[in-house]
């Protein structure tokens, strides 16, 4: 039962070129997963790997139900999904453009009201699931609404109060005339694993991890990454 | 707001109808289980399907009512589904047959109810076989209950699968030896939990947990395999009852070996999350085809204690549903199997009269009611691939 190959599931968006090229640096083949992207496949055969290539935001539900062994995904997917998986390793120091944090964003205009006081705010989100939390907790008097994309514009044509979304530069933001309030989530890559592959395929899961450890050594050198100030 | 048709045709989130062949796999399986059941002494008990909600949440920490259905009868009390059954055999024991000799070994087939979000993918209602043995603490009474459950999936039609053995004690005496704050213990449990030893050395490093106790936290997430994980945890161990748990597994490991199932076991003494109750051995059993355990238990020497009568007990439970997902993955999804006779219709005494007989006998026997010609009722029965047709007697007569 243990020589079939590893399931990985991995996102076709935002990531997916620099995780291709993590996994040949490790030695790994990826054309395979490159040619089935050109060709619109779902399903590749690299090396050790059946690659399943899903939508960013499906990769943990595709491992938590076992569909896959294991994946890559966001941190603010991961939480949004709520999915039970492991989460042996996390990488943003091998994958940089993962780092990225889950921010409460206000227009300019509006930046400095005092949002607690407020008792009929809205607020727009592809991730209404950690807002919701974050809203709980902030004891804000707030509405979410989920939208799939484009955030910003539920502020600019009146819909929303504020958004939560994702934020690197903040080019997007300075474009659209809005600033960060607070810091939701600190957001990278994570590797996540299904509970019962690492309970049934332990040896071969805990090579990988420990080969992505040891190419994460060699990219810092000796100092680490900081602590991130988070659990997983 | 009125309730719009569709709704009324829908089901809510997390429950299913299961009927066809499925249902009838499900049946079986549960028939096949409470033979095997049987024949290991373990009687089978009822529980209500609702008890009073305090009574069920003596048993869990004040989270878990989250995923407990709660409701409130006539009187004003409130009640729950069931979200287990060992907590109802436990009350059943610990009020009811507590003075009764010792070990009570009760069995059950049911199902549990428990809420989970409609985004989680997860069912609500569970159907599961299990059973509890009572009254005895010793590592004959783990190695009963472990090798039961092998034998258990063995009849399911299961054969590749593996059992990952632990000891709750282990990790238990080792943060007794620590000063962690509640908060602190359960952000280390998550991180030994989801497997990362970078995050869980940084939680050591920011609680200041060292020493002994840390190097254990340490080995957890590599504490697996054979027989030599439980000397190397015995080289780790803190303090006495750390220790003792892994003597008490030795000891249920050498029994396995007697029973001659321990290729099947994987010693695995980083698992650290369970039920609120266990208290000693514990176990979950995995195979592939499953991305879930399909069957899970331990041992739980305090919670008859709760309801007044401090028995020990042990238990494990199968969820049949997830059995039957690595039946289909194995073997494609199963198929009703079609009567053995197909008979035609008429409304003679002598043939109404033999069909009653022949189902007396054991025949499964399906009577055509469209009133079909032979021919008609021989192409039905080839293609649904019935051995025979009856044809009525008259009309073979004539």
């Amino acid at each position: 039962m243990n020589d079939r190959a590893l399931v990985l599931a991995m996102g076709k968006g935002r990531m997916v070129e620099e995780t291709l090229r993590l996994w040949e640096q490790l030695g790994y083949d990826m054309e395979p997963v490159r040619e089935a992207l050109r060709d619109r496949k779902m399903i590749a055969e690299a090396g050790p790997f059946r690659v399943l290539l899903a939508k960013d935001a499906d990769v943990p539900i595709y491992v938590e139900q076992g569909a896959a062994d294991l994946g890559i995904t966001g941190r603010d997917v991961l939480r949004e999904t709520g999915a039970d998986v492991l989460v042996p390793l996390l990488l943003g120091t091998l994958i940089p453009s993962s780092r990225c944090r889950l921010a409460l964003i206000s227009p300019r205009a509006t930046r400095d009201r005092n949002w607690r006081l407020a008792h009929n705010l809205t607020i727009a989100t592809k991730y209404p699931n950690v807002t919701q939390e974050y809203v709980d907790q902030q004891g804000l008097g707030a509405q979410v609404i989920g939208l799939s994309g484009n955030v910003e514009l539920a502020p600019a044509c009146g819909m929303a109060d504020l958004i939560v979304d994702i934020v690197q530069s903040g080019t997007t933001l300075r474009e659209n005339d809005l600033v960060e309030l607070d810091t939701i989530l600190a957001c990278e890559a994570t590797l996540i694993v299904n509970r019962a592959s690492q309970k049934l395929r332990p040896l071969a899961i805990r090579g990988l991890v420990e080969r992505l450890e040891e190419t994460e050594r060699h990219q810092v050198g000796h100092k680490g990454s900081e602590k991130d100030g988070y659990t997983v | 707001m009125t309730s719009s048709p569709r709704r009324l045709r829908q089901l809510p989130s997390g429950v299913h109808d299961l009927f066809g062949a499925p249902a009838q796999q499900l049946i079986d399986l549960s028939t096949r289980l409470r033979a095997l059941l049987a024949r290991w002494a373990y009687h089978e008990v009822l529980p209500p399907t609702f008890e009073y909600f305090d009574t069920v949440m003596l048993a869990f920490d004040a989270d878990f009512a989250a995923e407990v259905y709660r409701f409130v009868d006539p009187d004003g009390h409130l009640l729950a589904l069931r979200p287990d059954l060992t907590v109802p055999v436990a009350r059943l024991v610990a009020t009811k047959l507590y003075d009764q000799p010792m070990p009570q070994r009760l069995s059950y087939v049911a199902p549990v109810f428990r809420f989970s979000e409609p985004n989680s993918h997860r069912s609500c209602q569970v159907w599961q076989a299990g059973w509890e043995l009572i009254g005895v603490a010793s590592p004959a009474a783990d190695a009963e209950v472990v090798t039961l459950l092998v034998a258990a999936l063995e009849e399911a039609g299961l054969q590749e699968f593996q059992v990952n053995l632990g000891h709750m004690g282990f990790v238990r005496a080792t943060l007794a030896d620590t000063t962690l704050n509640e908060d602190a213990r359960t952000e280390l449990l998550r991180a030994v939990d989801r497997k990362n030893r970078k995050i869980l050395a940084q939680t050591l490093d920011e609680s200041g947990v060292a020493g002994p106790a840390r190097a254990v936290l340490e080995a957890l997430p590599d504490l697996w395999g054979g027989e030599e994980v439980l000397e190397k945890a015995l080289r780790l161990a803190p303090n006495l009852p750390a220790r003792e748990a892994i003597e008490h597994l030795q000891q249920v490991y050498q029994l396995l070996q007697s029973y001659g199932i321990a290729e099947r076991v994987t010693l695995d003494l980083g698992e650290v999350r369970g039920m609120d109750y266990y208290t000693g051995v514990i176990f979950e059993l995995f195979a592939g085809g499953s991305g879930f355990s399909i069957a899970s238990g331990g041992r739980y020497d305090t919670l008859l204690g709760r309801f007044g009568a401090g028995l020990p007990a042990i238990g494990a439970m199968i969820e049949l549903e997830r059995v039957q997902a690595v039946l289909h993955h194995l073997h494609g999804l199963p198929t009703l199997a079609p009567p053995d006779a197909l008979q035609q219709q008429c409304d003679h005494a002598a043939c109404l009269q033999a069909l009653l007989e022949r189902r007396r006998a054991g025949e499964h026997i399906e009577l055509d009611l469209h009133q079909r010609p032979l021919p008609a009722l021989r192409a039905e029965a080839e293609q649904r691939h019935i051995p025979r047709v009856i044809p009525c007697q008259q009309e073979r007569a004539s």
